[in-house]
């Protein structure tokens, strides 16, 4: 089954600069693909593209076979939450969703369940008939993703949808985002957000500077390029860690291994931080660690590495 | 719905009582008779105690060059075929007396066996039907505008942007919104009408000409709130900037006070606002009642109709650029 989006060579320029500089993308049915990168890397532009709401310079985006352009019946495919809100403040959010079914041209006689599934979605069903303006910020950005569930689209796509939602709201975000994943919905996901990627994406593109400069599934990533798990390792006595540290030199499958700050530190290559063999290894050489911390490389670590700079400024 | 229908009705009232009480003013009418020169007992109902100066001329051209340079307010023509009242523009009393008087005079003329036809009802309007037109008009104009304001604010919240993404087409959706907007004003304008009618009886006249004429004055209500709205000022102010424009265009277009008794710089600012032409062209059918014709309203239609077009085109073009998000909205 070919790809429910298939984004290709998209380019924008905004006066001299590429904002979006050859992107290919694609996401299939049942698939979570995370579009990860900072602020103005190019991940509104891009998705403006994918919607058919902004005319790329060259590049060509086709949702299930059909040009994002080329009319009604492609857009009809695609379930849009943009990064801004697009609600009337001066009626309820059932009136809302009520107007966007219409506009997504949801029928008449199911545009009621409709609306109630994506107020039931969201978690908003008890405030459905108050005004939008009584709302709370992380009721607004929820209602926003509502928005673009009323027509139960094939892809659906997501930009920045948790800005500025309370940790139990993102995680209902989640979980409706991996229920319509499940149910067969094709998902792009953009973010700036490392633990929203790693908890929701299958494949990550990681965009600077308008380019995508990586690709794959982020513990792949992270495994590839953020050099592995860190421990931190405490001994009783201090006067031991010039010999803790010839002893973990020799264990397989640990590099750099450095001291400081009263502590001695090991890289894993992989992902496997070797703990086991690290704790009996001391043990056999008389050395009792005091304490080990597990430092997980993320995501984050996949940025810097990447682009030398990190995510958020 | 409160600002929109409530508002105006209540508004409308208080102002017309203020202005209800008949006015009277000081005026002076040609005569011009044919046969029998006008008989001495004319009488004008309610003007009784108001100096009305009659000065005879010796024909119709005369009278009416008379008029046409302001050197008398209303001229009557009697004994011919028919007797015929000369105003030039909107005179309301002046043209009463005159009609009153051609009016007796026909009655004259009927008793003594002639056959004597009245062409024209004259200018039949009072105070308060003036007041309920204007107000009318006035309260469209901020109607309208409140709704174009926030299209703009759409516009620029890239609303419209994501309304792209939708399946309708950028046709459809401007169609939408412009065809609400119409029905928004069409409504209020027939409620006000209906309201002032029923229950001040107020009579705006032919219903025909009526409705083409509130066509019009809601299109160009549009066009001139389409206009302001391209104003490059920051939101915050456009809403303070839109009022005082909407007050200063109702100020010139004669809507605070009836023409009578101004002078004609006034009437002639007066046909360049649109307020000022929809303002013209209903009393004037109110006026004229049976006896307007689709002249009677042509230059209102064309000055409105321009003001319609070059407007809403404006607002259609600016808002096809809003369909693109990187291309007409910044941040
Ligand atoms: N309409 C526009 N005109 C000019 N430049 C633009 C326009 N829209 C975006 N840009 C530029 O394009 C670049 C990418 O912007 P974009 O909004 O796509 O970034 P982003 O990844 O979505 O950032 P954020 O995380 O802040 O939302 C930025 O440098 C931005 O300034
Ligand atoms: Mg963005």
């Amino acid at each position: 089954m070919g790809a429910v989006l298939e984004a290709r060579g998209l380019v924008k320029a905004f006066g001299a600069r590429r904002a979006v500089d050859e992107v290919d993308i694609a996401v299939e049915a049942g698939e979570v693909v995370g579009l990860l990168g900072p602020n103005g890397a190019g991940k509104t532009t891009t998705i403006s593209m994918i919607a058919g709401v902004l005319r790329p310079d060259s590049g060509t985006v086709h949702v299930d076979g059909l040009d994002i352009r080329s009319g009604p019946a492609a857009r009809a495919r695609l379930g849009l939450v943009t990064q801004w809100l697009t609600l009337y403040h001066d009626i309820s959010g059932r009136e809302n969703l009520e107007f966007w079914g219409r506009m997504h041209d949801v029928p008449r006689k199911r545009l009621r369940a409709a609306v109630d599934r994506a107020l039931a979605d969201v978690g908003l069903h008890d405030r459905a008939d108050d005004r939008v303006d009584t709302y709370s910020g992380g009721m607004q950005r929820r209602l926003n993703i509502a928005v673009a569930l009323m027509h139960d689209p094939a892809l659906l796509v997501l930009d920045e949808p948790c800005v500025g939602v309370d940790p139990q709201s993102r995680n209902a975000i989640f979980e409706l985002v991996e229920a319509r994943r499940d149910g067969g919905v094709a998902v792009l996901y953009t973010t700036h957000y490392m633990e929203e990627a790693e908890r929701l994406c299958d494949r990550v593109g990681i965009i600077d500077a308008g380019r995508v400069i990586e690709e794959g599934a982020p513990a792949e990533l992270i495994a590839r390029l953020a050099g592995g798990t860190s421990l931190r390792i405490r001994v009783t006595d201090p006067a031991e860690h010039e010999k803790a540290v010839k002893v973990l030199a020799g264990i397989k499958g640990l590099r750099g291994v450095t001291t400081g700050d009263g502590a001695v530190c090991v890289r894993s290559k992989g992902s496997d931080p070797h703990i086991a063999a690290v704790v009996a290894e001391l043990l056999d050489a008389g050395i009792t660690p005091s304490s080990i911390d597990l430092d997980t490389p993320s995501l984050e670590d996949v940025f810097l590495e990447l682009t030398g700079k990190a995510l958020r400024d | 719905m409160l600002v929109g229908l409530v508002l105006p009705v209540v508004l409308t009232v208080l102002i017309a009582a203020a202005f209800s009480r008949e006015e009277s003013f000081a005026m002076r009418l040609g005569i011009t008779a044919t046969g029998d020169t006008l008989s001495a007992r004319v009488v004008v109902p309610g003007y009784a105690e108001d100096p009305v100066e009659l000065i005879p001329f010796n024909d119709r051209a005369a009278a009416s060059a008379a008029v046409e340079s302001g050197h008398v307010d209303a001229a009557v023509v009697v004994g011919g075929p028919a007797p015929a009242v000369i105003v030039n523009g909107y005179r309301p009393v002046p043209a009463r007396v005159a009609r009153a008087i051609a009016y007796l005079s026909a009655e004259d003329a009927a008793r003594a066996g002639s056959h004597v036809q009245l062409v024209s009802a004259g200018g039949k309007i009072r105070p308060l039907d003036y007041f309920a037109i204007s107000m009318t008009i006035l309260f469209l104009t901020f109607l309208i505008w409140g709704a174009v304001r926030s299209f703009q604010e759409e516009k620029e919240g890239r609303m419209l942007a994501r309304l792209a993404a939708t399946p309708s087409r950028p046709h459809e959706i401007l169609a939408g919104k412009y065809g609400a907007m119409f029905a928004l004003g069409l409504v209020q304008v027939g409620v006000l009408i209906a309201v002032s009618g029923l229950v001040f009886g107020v009579n705006w006249g032919q219903p025909l000409l009526v409705a083409v004429l509130a066509l019009a004055t809601v299109g160009a209500a549009l066009g001139v709130a389409s206009i302001l709205v391209t104003v490059p000022v920051r939101p915050e102010r456009r809403a303070l900037i839109g009022m005082v424009s909407m007050f200063l265009l109702a100020v010139l277009g004669g809507q605070f006070f009836p023409p009578e008794g101004l002078p004609d710089v006034f009437d002639r600012i007066a046909r360049f606002t649109p307020n000022g032409q929809a303002l013209f062209g209903f009393t004037n059918l109110a006026a004229l009642g049976k006896a307007s014709t689709f002249g009677t309203i042509a230059e209102p239609l064309a000055v409105m109709s321009a003001v319609a077009c070059v407007g809403i085109l404006l607002g259609v073009v600016s808002a096809r650029r809003a369909f693109e998000i990187g291309d007409g909205a910044a941040k």
